[in-house]
């Protein structure tokens, strides 16, 4: 990672290698220490501080990688509260400013626990996600920050990330397909499609509207009167056949 | 083949994905095959099949895994051997346990054997290529998954610790199993180059075994438009002797 930041001002940025040996495994096995009740170095974020050597006592802005080995190595819970206390009180006389941390929200155990309360803590959240069709193949990421006051500044943008490792972002415009002219051409008919001839006349329509259709009836009457018209094969017979009965 | 040759793959982690009803194995042979005729030496971490499966397999490719073993220029570490004896030592009670007891003993245990093994390798010849198949069966063992990152963790380690050496672990993914899901998650966040092997997903053909996707996370190079985390999609076929590997629907039946 070291490789991947190209700054000047190399004094002002102190690297925490939490990375290496972080169960104390190689350390142990040349102590020959079976026993890892040490947990050493880089176990939570606070005994980091600690340790760290403080050349001043300005605000300072905490980076983490990745938060998914803390949670792993320290619970989410704990994570959760030193996270809290960072933000709230002063380690070892130095003062937070900002926290930023990063998640991979696949690998987080309990994401659907996790990832809320963790976005509840940060003021700012900075969702990165895939090129979509407005965002001209780049990634997108939707930023929603929390003033102070209680708004809420919600805003998409799409980013890339030149050679020299500078980041170049733009807001996403969404692109909204022209919908007006698709409503137009349904309603008249597609004339041009074929060589037969689709439309009406003025004589055809008129014939149209005065033909009427052979089994269609205008009821007139009130209620409902069921038309039978037997055929030739039919046996019609008028009598009613409930007349033997004797009620 | 398919460009991960090309790149140099000192210092980095080759992720191979398999996907349920699909097998990667072939991938891993293909990589070995690749390292030993660059005469570098691989250091094989078998906890799916034994040695003579990866010997056997890599005799159809070229290769004589028995051969090189005695030269000196592949080690192994047979875990379903070590399972054998320290199920045997738990039994007896003997020392010699290295399996069984607590999680992170086992995988710290592990972790130095590889650590030694690789040293060794890496006295003698400069590439060494660190070949773990398949990472999911410790999970099997009943190993957290906390665990098998951290161990994972630790021979990312090795990675800067020992120069020449390059990483391939191979992963299984089981729909519906959360914790191989969240080690896969956890593998391809970090990892260089992803393969992703699966079965084709409208069922089984003669022509065709798989798909396979090659993933080449570029953190080195500029992230413009389409060029960031570039895909390539391939079919392959598994024949005898070889692998053959198209583009998606150039099967030579097909054409």
């Amino acid at each position: 990672m070291k490789t991947g930041l190209r700054n000047s001002s190399e004094d002002h940025v102190h690297f925490h290698d939490c990375f290496t040996d972080h169960r104390g495994w190689i350390d142990s096995q040349e102590k020959e220490n079976i026993r890892s009740d040490v947990h050493t170095k880089g176990n939570s974020i606070l005994s980091v501080l600690q340790t760290s050597p403080v050349t001043s006592t300005n605000d300072c802005i905490i980076i983490i990688d990745s938060l998914t080995p803390l949670i792993y190595n320290i619970g989410f819970t704990r994570c959760y509260r030193e996270l809290h206390s960072l933000l709230v009180k002063s380690t070892n006389g130095l003062t937070v400013s900002q926290v930023i941390c990063l998640i991979h929200e696949d690998t987080l155990p309990d994401v659907h626990v996790a990832l809320p309360q963790l976005c509840h803590l940060a003021t700012t959240t900075v969702k990165i996600g895939s090129h979509t069709q407005s965002s001209r193949g780049n990634p997108t990421a939707s930023i929603i920050h929390k003033k102070q006051g209680g708004k809420i500044l919600r805003q998409v943008e799409y980013y890339s990330i030149d050679a020299d490792n500078r980041l170049k972002s733009e807001i996403l415009t969404l692109v909204t397909p022209t919908v007006a002219g698709v409503n137009e051409d349904e309603n008249q008919l597609p004339e041009d499609l074929t060589t037969f001839k689709l439309s009406l006349g003025q004589q055809e329509k008129e014939a149209r509207s005065q033909l009427v259709l052979p089994y269609l009836r205008i009821n007139s009457e009130k209620g409902g009167k069921v038309f039978y018209q037997p055929d030739a094969a039919d046996d019609w017979d008028e009598e009613d056949p409930d007349d033997d009965l004797d009620i | 083949a398919l460009g991960i040759d090309q790149e140099n793959s000192v210092g980095k982690l080759i992720a191979v994905e398999e996907h349920h009803s699909s097998n990667g194995n072939f991938v891993l042979n293909c990589l070995i095959a690749e390292q030993v005729h660059k005469e570098g030496s691989v250091c094989l971490v078998a906890l799916h099949n034994s040695f003579g499966h990866y010997h056997n397999v890599g005799t159809k490719l070229g290769y004589n895994l028995h051969q090189l073993q005695e030269k000196g220029c592949v080690e192994s570490i047979e875990v379903l051997k070590l399972l054998n004896e320290s199920l045997n030592a738990e039994h007896e009670n003997r020392v010699g346990n290295v399996l069984f007891g607590d999680e992170e003993n086992t995988m710290r245990n592990l972790f130095h054997l590889i650590k030694g093994k690789t040293e060794k390798l890496l006295q003698k010849r400069k590439l060494v290529s660190l070949v773990i198949d398949d990472l999911s069966n410790l999970l099997s063992l009943g190993i957290s998954v906390k665990e098998v990152l951290s161990f994972l963790q630790y021979c990312r380690t090795l990675l800067e610790s020992q120069p020449g050496l390059s990483l391939v672990v191979l992963t299984h993914i089981a729909e519906g199993d959360d914790e191989q899901q969240l080690l896969n998650a956890g593998l391809c966040h970090v990892a260089d180059v992803i393969v992703t092997v699966c079965g084709l997903k409208t069922g089984q053909s003669s022509d065709v075994s798989g798909s396979m996707k090659v993933t080449h996370r570029r953190l080195d190079q500029p992230m413009i438009a389409h060029e960031w985390n570039k895909q390539n999609l391939y079919h392959f076929k598994l024949l005898d002797r070889q692998v053959k590997v198209f583009a998606p629907g150039t099967a030579t039946c097909l054409i």
